[in-house]
């Protein structure tokens, strides 16, 4: 077994992150979420899956719809954001934000008055024909119970196909406001919202360049909103604030 | 640091910096340091002025002719932006 410092990457847990870390090795790429699940993609980019002696099954199933298929799609060039998604009538409307700031609430809201989702933790993203579509990749979402612990939740409805990626909103909370109100996003201030919403497991000059313009080729596609609300709203509000998107998409 | 640019200079991008354009903003991102920088909608035409090789005098004249500015001010305020970017490590004076 190769030692630890061969690790490319290591990125130790925070909060309540699983420690993640990978390395070239065995003809391909090893990727560990340490203790829960561990991926090998060979050389062709096939990815193989393995979980960890006395995992948390849940947990490990999460980790490889989201994250780890996140990294292996990072493999082929292919941009995922931290966030969740819907769709209706074909066209995705995705949520990033802060942790706290409502993306999974938001979501499950969103899916009880007609949309569908794709996505509740990572937003798997692809160019095709010069469009910007969302992969549909979750079926659960993971809301806080009455103890405050996330857990999965059958979503009411499940997309089945992508999705056109026609709004993207950045979701925060302010304790500001009185209401929920969404104001579109221009310029750098784009880039702001969605490269903080990038997930990234390499720094290279190349990944770096690529994100750069992957970032602006959204921007161009997808209307960026900052959507605040206060503290205490019912999702319901934000879920109808944020319904509207579609409509003044282009 | 004391950079002198003058208005007949022709600048370069430094190599590990890359620029793409958000609406009618720049957004630089600095390889280097690990930074980003966002230019406005006139910086970012003065930014990619200079990347196509035209001198600050020559941007300057872009500039005042679009937005009916007094040329003396427009080639000012390029050669200003030019030292900023030089002094940020994002531009460098390109070689005769």
């Amino acid at each position: 077994m190769s030692p630890v410092d061969d690790w490319l990457v290591s990125v130790p847990a925070k909060n309540e992150t699983v420690p993640f870390r990978w390395r070239r090795a065995e003809g391909g790429v090893v990727a560990e979420w340490v203790g829960v699940l561990r991926v090998h993609v060979d050389a062709s980019g096939r990815p193989s899956f393995t979980t960890a002696n006395g995992a948390n099954e849940q947990l490990a199933a999460k980790l490889k719809n989201t994250a780890a298929m996140a990294f292996v799609r990072a493999l082929r060039g292919l941009p995922s954001l931290h966030g969740s998604a819907v769709a209706k009538s074909g066209n995705a409307i995705v949520c990033i934000g802060d942790s706290g700031a409502g993306k999974s609430t938001v979501a499950a809201a969103l899916c009880s008055i007609g949309f569908e989702l794709l996505a509740d933790d990572v937003v798997a993203l692809e160019l095709i024909d010069g469009c910007w579509i969302v992969h549909p990749t979750e079926e659960v979402h993971w809301l806080e119970d009455a103890s405050a612990k996330k857990g999965p939740r059958k979503a009411e409805r499940v997309a089945t196909r992508p999705a056109a990626l026609k709004a993207i909103a950045s979701l925060r909370v302010d304790s500001s406001m009185t209401a929920p109100s969404m104001a579109r996003l221009h310029g750098a201030r784009v880039y702001g919202a969605l490269s903080a919403a990038t997930l990234r497991f390499d720094a290279t000059d190349d990944v770096r360049r690529r994100e750069l313009n992957v970032l602006g080729a959204i921007g161009e596609q997808a209307s960026v909103f900052e959507v605040l609300r206060p503290p205490r709203s019912r999702p319901s509000d934000v879920a109808r604030v944020l319904g509207r998107l579609l409509e003044s998409a282009p | 640091m004391n950079i002198a640019i003058g208005r007949d200079d022709v600048l370069a991008e430094v190599e590990r910096v890359h620029a793409r354009r958000f609406d009618d903003e720049v957004v630089v991102l600095d390889l280097n340091g690990g930074d980003y920088f966002t230019l406005n909608a006139t910086g970012a035409r003065i930014w990619e002025g200079l990347v196509s090789g035209r001198t600050p005098a020559q941007v300057g004249q872009d500039l005042a002719i679009e937005f009916d500015v007094e040329y003396e001010q427009a080639v000012s305020d390029c050669v200003s932006l030019a030292v900023d970017l030089v002094a940020r490590g994002l531009m460098r004076r390109s070689l005769p």
